[in-house]
């Protein structure tokens, strides 16, 4: 369709992608999927809690398209094997493959990520993984056959925006796959100027499920997304002059210009 | 008979099938992921696969995550 975001033969409308977690209760984090209508949302994998038996994914929409993440993973054998473990619970074979063993900063190990992203494409995963912005490595992601790539704007849960654009910029001019951007988008502004510089659409978790009003918030996002996508789409004039141009005609003045 | 599950040291009065073992629990097959000394178990032979002494189970679902 046109305007869709394609991605595995899914095409989306909305370029906004939800994280799951960090959300009061799942009667919010349901009503903004719902009202957002968000079409992309992600979800970890973890030991059941066996005094709670709620199954998230009964409280989200029916046609929503569920990415697991491998979070928890430290290298790429534990990221494989969530990943499986992330199938087998029927939802899909998409994975944000997702590799950090750095508790400071929680970037992913990218030499990590493309090892195990070799392995789960030849599995036969949908493979969208989250790295350190790097041309080198987005380059052997994608040769790897990833399906997307997710670089990060700034450490999770920072909401510190675009802290890595020129390398994300990069990225979206160099690779030919959907980039994601994901990680530390902290206000719809950074999401507008995420999708401005060409990005695909944003994750965003934190800055939505934190706030006062997520759901509010969710729908703020999505206009952010919107606009820059559009603007994106229209071709934003060039921003490299650095003194002014006028933009009333140099003749006819009442009045002698300088 | 001693068994691990999700990492803590269980005893279970006998064996039985990880069916069984789940509703003991209260928890449902459809949702929960099943890994059995290593080896995926799919929800279809949750009935007919028995839990055994020393095995190490890995029961798992979806949850809330970024």
């Amino acid at each position: 369709m046109n305007g869709d975001l394609s991605i595995a033969g899914f095409n989306f409308k909305n370029r906004l992608f939800l994280g799951t977690g960090k959300f009061s209760s799942n009667s919010i984090m349901k009503k903004t999927v719902e009202e957002s209508l968000c079409e992309v949302v992600t979800v970890a994998v973890r030991r059941i809690d066996f005094s709670n038996n709620e199954n998230i994914v009964s409280d989200l929409p029916e046609k929503i398209k569920l990415l697991p993440n491998t979070s928890g993973a430290r290298n790429a054998e534990e990221a494989i094997r969530i990943a499986k473990l992330a199938r087998a619970a029927g939802y899909g074979d998409w994975i944000k493959l997702e590799v950090i063993n750095d508790s400071k900063y929680l970037f992913p190990d990218n030499y990590q990520t493309i090892k195990a992203a070799e392995v789960l494409v030849k599995l036969g995963f949908v493979v969208l993984p989250y790295i350190n912005p790097d041309l080198t490595v987005s380059r052997a992601i994608m040769n790897a056959g990833a399906s997307a790539i997710m670089p990060l704007g700034a450490p999770i849960g920072s909401n510190r925006g675009l802290k890595m654009k020129e390398l994300i910029k990069i990225i979206i001019n160099e690779i030919k796959l959907p980039i994601i951007v994901d990680a530390g988008i902290g206000c719809p502004s950074d999401a507008c100027e995420a999708m401005e510089i060409g990005a695909a659409a944003c994750l965003v978790d934190t800055a939505i499920a934190t706030s006062n009003d997520p759901v509010k918030m969710a729908k703020a996002f999505v206009n952010a997304v919107n606009a820059g996508r559009e603007a994106y789409l229209a071709g934003i004039p060039s921003q490299e002059i650095n003194f002014a141009r006028p933009s009333s005609p140099l003749t006819g003045f009442l009045y002698a210009q300088n | 008979m001693e068994l691990n599950v999700n990492g803590e040291l269980v005893m279970l009065p006998k064996e039985m099938s990880i069916k069984e073992f789940l509703v003991q629990k209260n928890v449902y097959s459809e949702y929960v992921v099943v890994e059995l000394n290593g080896e995926i178990i799919s929800k279809q032979k949750h009935a007919s696969t028995l839990l055994r002494k020393n095995d190490t189970i890995e029961i798992l679902k979806l949850v809330c995550g970024g």
